[in-house]
């Protein structure tokens, strides 16, 4: 085990990268599900406050008919 | 291809496809670092340096892969005006961006014990750096235009132009002389790795594919998002107007 963390003197430049990587995945993977989620809860409470528009066609066929 | 125009409906079959693609990122970017890290050997030459190689790797395969998804998605965008295409463009950019950074900071992390330098302008690393810039540009054209349409025409035609640099990325060991080492995977005549070292660089190429495909996915799905929350936005604006 202390072997694997020495890594052979290059510990630095392993850990180095796999952390960095870590971190950039991690980073980029919270904000766009975290983004989705907002977006979309935003979107839904729009909708439900946005009033439908009347549909005047509708009435027209009904008329015609 | 055109079943898929309808933003409805590909929201619908991603969320088929990522409660399947999340966890097998997870599982198999576990499986990935174990193999990586613990279970496979140390390279007679470099040493346990090598394990830098199983994150390199398949960080550049994804930064080229990104930039055909978006090369894709301008075409797409440029010829057939599919709704979907810019919005799919738009949300692989950044993941193509982070990869393309990664795989040049762990390959200059790599290269400074094993070349002895951090940085050299051969035609592998320049060519990437190019890719880099590339993406930055293709971000700031999307922000660059206050009409939705002209913005998406612009970052579409950038990415068309600059798929010519993928090949020469792809070819760049094999056409100069370069510091950086030929390909040893995705070559004519099959891979020349040692086969210890597949494994853990197999399962590492596709956690990285599930983990692109999971994000972008998201991104798409916030993008349509944002362009109903504008649409709505418009439709009560009009509303209040009229109603007034």
């Amino acid at each position: 085990m202390i072997d694997m963390v020495a890594m052979d003197g290059y510990a630095p430049y392993v850990w180095t990268c796999y952390g960095l990587v870590l971190v950039v995945l991690l980073y980029l993977g919270v904000s766009s599900w975290l983004k989705q989620k907002n977006l979309i809860a935003h979107a839904k409470e729009l909708q439900a406050a946005t009033p439908r528009r009347p549909r005047r066609d509708r009435e027209t066929v009904k008329g015609a008919s | 291809m055109h079943w898929f125009a309808n933003p409805a409906r590909f929201v619908r079959l991603a969320d088929k496809i990522l409660p399947v693609a999340f966890p097998m990122t997870l599982v198999l970017m576990g499986a990935g670092l174990y193999l990586a890290l613990f279970a496979s050997p140390a390279d007679y030459q470099q040493g346990d340096s090598v394990r830098i190689m199983y994150i390199h790797v398949p960080s550049a395969y994804l930064a080229l892969f990104a930039y055909m998804v978006m090369a894709a998605s301008g075409f797409s965008t440029l010829v057939w005006r599919h709704p979907l295409a810019d919005v799919a463009g738009k949300a692989a950019a950044p993941i193509g961006l982070c990869f393309t950074g990664l795989a040049l900071a762990t390959g200059s992390i790599w290269g400074k014990p094993m070349w002895g330098t951090w940085w050299e302008w051969d035609a592998r690393l320049t060519s990437m750096l190019v890719l880099f810039f590339l993406y930055l540009g293709y971000i700031a054209l999307w922000g660059a235009f206050e009409d939705r349409s002209k913005a998406a025409r612009a970052a579409a035609i950038l990415a068309l132009i600059g798929v010519i640099n993928i090949p020469i990325i792809k070819f760049s060991v094999d056409w100069w002389t370069t510091l950086h080492q030929p390909a040893s995977l995705f070559r004519m005549g099959g891979p020349t790795i040692d086969p210890s070292m597949r494994p853990p660089l197999y399962v590492m190429l596709a956690a990285f594919q599930f983990y692109f495909i999971t994000i972008w996915l998201w991104r798409i799905k916030a993008e349509l998002a944002s362009v109903r929350i504008n649409a709505l936005r418009l439709q009560l604006i009009r509303v209040k107007r009229d109603a007034s």
